[in-house]
């Protein structure tokens, strides 16, 4: 199979994955009870004549077959605007284009300072099997995967505002391009506390890898040969144990989006979790549809990439 | 083993970067924050502004925000009486029948026109169309016709002579706007109004912005901007103010305020609304008063505030707050009386007490569950034993509407003017007389008493009347109303939290920073 | 005649627990012979200690109760974390929010299992298109962020201990899928379960008999793993203040209310996180010592290394 097809085959199966999302999300917000009227009223739907809640159901679309509300919402989708944000009346493609930048850079910051601490973690004990290094290493992933983020968050936040006054994020969130110094800070702690957990998972499997690697035949080949030690790491562990960290990373960006969801409620970043939770207190049904979407989307991405990554590594894996 | 300094040196030397680039950014931000005072002011809250059309909303700092932008004919002081807005005087006919507003000269709208009658006569009537869906419009239900008269005057004819008009009008919800955004259609999307700030942007679930309008009629304000920031908990609101990036936080839970360093002061109100357990008094155990008054004997409302809220609001009886709050709290029992409450259980013939269901939902409010486990308690120590029922919002919405409850936990909105809060409950033909779930024509009789009453005294009897009649009947048990707090930064100076909800900014035009 | 035959194919159980018959360990020993298994072990047990005496409201101090001549106090004997602002004790807050966090854990692990297992084992028993659909319906589940689902759930039905449960359990199901899936697709097509077959035995038989002890070890891994995440997950719900609702306060809530107090009363914070973090490194490693004792292999080259 040629990589082409590959990847065409695989494009195909993410757009039915994706679909069948949509389709599951749908159907679990249709359980939701109460709806855009009720959200936002409460008790006081009661003091509203027939005319007006009739006027206010017009409004929010309630009331409205489901069936037809899920292809009118598909068909937006299709078309590119991704809806009518029912809440503020904005489109949704509007609200997500200023919210995903913000929870890709996040992500994407998390992503590298995990990579640094796991794979740095991980070598060094991987080379210094048992020894203090391996230990320290170990403790650090035992407490980075046992430590939900929301305490890291939570305890650095409270500790640099109330005692060095500082919590760049609670200026309004600057973009990139605007103020890179400001947009950096904003960035920075939120990401170092999302990268612990990442930091962990990919800590063990580099060290896995590495320790895996360094016990096949050709490690004690290229020893033999007396290439030097240093060279060896570099060469021969470091790019065999590539593939199990990207495999890894694949994964564990996955759950980045959904760990940003609560560290942007901490961090006040305006990204695409905040969207979220906002939208679903407000039973703003197309604004929930999208955000899983480009979720799922982006998940399902990250893994093709992968698996490509994988297979231009490893051509055997691409018959299975 | 020594010779792995490649890879340890990598990583220590990451370690450092990353640890200089933490500590400049630290230096970076103290001196960038006091460079931010100025004359913009932040407020977070953990709310969001959802829409812009004043007519409509019904979101808490929706009403906050757009207070700043619009507003309305008559508004509440500090003190919760009435007071000229947009209308400098008004007078009411002999016969009650009509209104007439003087309007205030010289007031522009942000568009640069002049306020005149016919915007004020638009924008009432845009409230009371059915399109537009106003939740304030039945507080002017009672209005049939609106003219302008002459180039100053507005006048409301009325269907019969109705005082809570006035109060009605202070509403955010019946805002003047100016007739030309109607016409064109632009209220939703650029806010337009003659409040003290301008209208600048709004992100939403972000962000509401507003900067000083340099013509407002009471004087230009000494903020040059005002932006209301959604920080999504109130622990990073806390974190905020102490940042010094907000000069000031609103708070609605206790447990967070009680941790705001000393020199940040808090202020706080009591909330327009009331938590009571109300009764369905139509049919069942419940419509024996006796029975009624058992349960409000045996209520110890201390300990309910104190687990619910952790004390931090205070006792009420039907009226709340304002110049008619009902003192004592309950014409049968201010407080707790076991010995009492056994009493009406045997006069209703129950001795031994009985059993009966209560609904809450703790998604409408939190503390909800926890007000009913305390008073779970507190009835049985006299036999009445309270069933808990905790429904998800709309299925309690549902039943409240439909009265399909033997009794509710529920938070219930306030106003100043007592018929304004019960003529939707007790009135005859009120809109909530099914929820209410008690009918007496004695009750209806006070209501109006209260309303047509034409002096202060009268007025004052009336609603004390009232209330004796409500409590004394045990119609629901009333518990208590808890505080909203907000807390500023040691620079802000002039800022008081108003008492009147859904203004309760107002004071940002005459706030300074030091 | 035929019984004979009956013994000659009985599953030889698994792996495990002839590796450990042989050695005459049983489960237990296994798990207790590596290290981070008996460390998981001990703080388990502690742990679900720990949660049944605080459900059953034997704490030091009644969790609610309200101290107003001891708040704010530090560390001590007589209160283990201290106090917070209102004078309630933490400790005792602590072990009530301990039971609550772990019951629903516990709950949501039960339901995500025994859905996920069974799913798991008809994919990799039946295989061809019933497989192909639960396997694709698996992958649309897995790209789903777990807490989109948990809110919306949370959001449907409520925030009642069940509730938290299931909204908590749908995002671990995937994953017990895919795990039982393919050593059950193994085990389909090993030699005693092809004689079974041929035998005549019943599907039903098969499954219970031959397949579903022979699954047990990955099942044990995984729950433990999963009980481990869904504390983690229940205190996050509950740090969204989607939690249950007061008057019970599970681990989550405590540190979301406790954590602006973090730097003036370290103690208020650190107490329930604590619990938190050493419940999730108990099941972390009592989940790497189930593994270990389900293979053998896997332990040894561990101890090479």
């Amino acid at each position: 199979m040629t990589i082409f097809s590959f990847v065409v085959r695989r494009i195909l199966s993410m757009l039915l994955t994706l679909f069948g999302v949509s389709v599951i999300i749908f159907v679990v917000l249709r359980l939701l009870p109460g709806n855009a009227v009720t959200a936002a009223m409460g008790v006081s739907v009661g003091l509203l004549t027939h005319a007006q809640v009739a006027a206010l159901n017009h409004y929010y679309g309630v009331g409205q077959p489901p069936v037809e509300q899920y292809f009118s919402w598909l068909h937006a989708t299709l078309t590119g605007n991704l809806g009518i944000s029912l809440a503020t009346r904005e489109s949704v493609s509007t609200l997500i284009g200023s919210a995903l930048p913000v929870t890709l850079e996040l992500a994407l910051f998390a992503m590298i300072f995990g990579l640094i601490i796991g794979v740095g973690f991980g070598m060094i004990g991987a080379l210094h099997p048992g020894r203090w290094q391996d230990d320290l290493g170990q403790g650090v992933s035992v407490f980075g995967l046992a430590v939900p983020s929301f305490i890291i968050g939570t305890v650095m936040v409270t500790f640099l505002a109330s005692v060095f006054h500082y919590f760049p994020s609670s200026k309004g969130f600057v973009g990139f391009f605007t103020n890179p110094w400001l947009n950096f800070q904003q960035i920075l702690f939120p990401a170092i506390t999302l990268s612990f957990g990442v930091g962990a998972a990919i800590m063990r499997s580099t060290r896995a890898a590495v320790l895996e690697v360094s016990n096949l035949n050709f490690a004690r080949t290229a020893l033999g040969k007396g290439v030097s030690r240093r060279a060896f790491v570099w060469r021969h562990l470091f790019l065999n144990a590539l593939t199990a960290v990207t495999t890894m990373s694949g994964i564990q960006l996955g759950y980045l989006f959904g760990g940003t969801v609560i560290i942007e409620q901490i961090f006040i970043l305006p990204g695409m979790g905040r969207l979220l939770i906002s939208a679903i207190n407000n039973r703003d049904f197309p604004v929930v549809q999208s955000v899983t979407l480009i979720f799922a989307a982006g998940f399902v991405i990250v893994n093709i990439l992968v698996d490509l990554f994988y297979t231009m590594v490893d051509p055997r894996t691409r018959e299975r | 083993m020594k010779r792995f300094h490649g890879i340890r040196g990598l990583a220590s030397g990451v370690l450092a970067i990353s640890m200089v680039a933490a500590f400049s950014t630290t230096i970076g931000a103290a001196s960038s924050a006091s460079a931010a005072s100025g004359s913009t002011f932040v407020v977070g809250s953990v709310s969001s502004v959802l829409k812009l059309d004043p007519q409509t909303v019904t979101n808490f700092l929706d009403f906050e925000s757009l207070g700043l932008v619009y507003e309305t004919l008559v508004k509440y002081n500090a003190k919760t009486q009435i007071v000229p807005g947009l209308a400098t005087s008004w007078t009411t006919s002999a016969n009650g029948l009509s209104m007439t507003f003087t309007l205030r000269a010289n007031v522009k709208f942000d568009d640069g026109s002049t306020l005149s009658p016919a915007d004020v006569v638009a924008s009432l009537q845009r409230a009371q169309l059915a399109a537009t869906a106003d939740p304030s419009a039945t507080y002017i239900s009672s209005v049939t016709g609106i003219a302008a008269s002459g180039s100053n005057k507005v006048v409301l004819t009325l269907s019969h002579p109705d005082s809570s008009i006035l109060q009605g009008l202070t509403s955010i919800n019946l805002s003047i706007l100016p007739a030309s955004a109607i016409s064109a259609g632009t209220i939703a999307k650029q806010p337009d109004g003659t409040g003290p700030f301008v209208f600048s942007n709004w992100t939403p679930t972000t962000s509401f912005t507003v900067t000083a309008n340099p013509n407002y009629w009471g004087g230009q304000p000494s903020l040059g901007t005002v932006e209301i920031e959604t920080i999504p908990t109130e622990t990073s609101i806390s974190s905020a103010l102490q940042a010094g990036t907000i000069q000031l936080g609103l708070f609605a839970q206790p447990t967070v305020v009680s941790t705001i360093p000393t020199n940040y002061p808090v202020q706080k109100v009591l909330n327009l609304s009331y938590r009571a357990l109300q009764l369905q008094d139509k049919t069942g155990i419940f419509s024996n008063v006796n029975v009624r008054r058992a349960v409000a004997c045996a209520t110890n409302r201390n300990q309910i505030m104190n687990d619910a809220v952790f004390g931090k609001g205070k006792i009420v009886g039907p009226i709340p707050l304002g110049p008619y709050a009902t003192t004592p709290v309950s014409s049968i029992c201010p407080t707790q009386n076991l010995k009492l409450a056994r009493k009406y259980l045997k006069a209703a013939g129950k001795p031994k007490g009985f059993s009966f269901t209560a609904i809450t939902s703790t998604d409408l409010d939190s503390t909800s569950l926890a007000q009913a486990i305390a008073m779970q308690s507190e009835l049985a120590t006299v036999g009445i034993k309270m069933n808990i029922q905790n429904l998800a919002s709309a299925a309690y919405i549902s039943d409240w509407l439909a009265g399909n409850f033997q009794a509710a936990f529920a938070d219930n909105g306030a106003n100043l003017n007592p018929y304004v809060m019960y003529g939707r409950y007790f009135g005859a033909g009120g809109t909530l007389s099914t929820p209410a779930g008690y009918v007496s024509t004695k009750t209806q009789n006070l209501l109006l008493a209260g309303d047509q009453a034409k002096t202060a005294t009268a007025a004052a009897t009336a609603w004390k009347n009232l209330s004796n009649n409500l409590t004394g009947n045990a119609v629901w048990i009333w518990l208590f109303d808890s505080y909203q707090f907000a807390a500023l930064a040691p620079n802000v100076k002039g800022f008081v939290l108003s008492p009147v909800n859904s203004t309760q900014l107002s004071s940002l035009a005459k706030t300074t920073l030091s | 005649m035929s019984q004979n035959i009956h013994q000659l194919i009985e599953p030889p159980t698994d792996q495990v627990q002839a590796n450990a018959s042989q050695k005459h360990v049983g489960w237990f020993g296994a798990v207790w012979g590596s290290r981070n298994g008996r460390i998981g072990l001990i703080i388990v047990v502690l742990t679900i200690i720990g949660a049944i005496c605080g459900s059953l409201g034997v704490t030091p101090y009644p969790p609610a109760n309200q101290d107003p001549n001891a708040v704010l106090k530090g560390v001590s004997l007589s209160h283990l974390f201290g106090t917070d602002q209102f004078g309630r004790d933490v400790f005792s807050g602590a072990l009530q929010g301990l039971g609550v966090s772990l019951e629903i854990a516990a709950l949501a692990v039960l339901i995500a299992g025994i859905i996920g297992t069974l799913g798991g084992i008809v994919a990799g028993y039946l295989g061809s298109w019933t497989s192909a659909i639960i396997m694709r319906f698996t992958d649309m589940m897995f790209a789903i962020p777990a807490i989109l689902f948990a809110l919306a759930i949370v959001t449907a039905l409520g925030s009642s201990i069940l509730d938290s449960a299931i909204a908590i359990g749908v995002g671990w199901i995937p994953i017990y899928v895919r795990v039982v899936r393919s050593p059950v697709l193994a085990l389909r097509d090993a030699d005693f379960v092809r004689a079974g077959r041929v035998l005549g035995f019943s599907r039903s038989r098969l499954l219970f008999r031959h397949i579903l002890p022979n699954i047990a070890g990955v099942v044990a891994v995984q729950t433990s793993l999963a009980l481990a995440w869904a504390i983690i997950a229940e205190a996050g719900l509950s740090y969204l203040g989607l939690g249950p609702p007061p008057p019970l306060e599970s681990l989550g809530e405590m540190v979301s209310q406790s954590s602006s107090l973090a730097a003036t009363a370290w103690w208020t914070l650190a107490g329930p996180s604590l619990v938190i973090i050493i419940a999730v490194i108990g099941f972390n490693f009592l989940g790497d010592g189930l593994r270990d004792a389900a293979d053998p292999r896997a332990r040894t080259k561990a101890r090479k290394a």
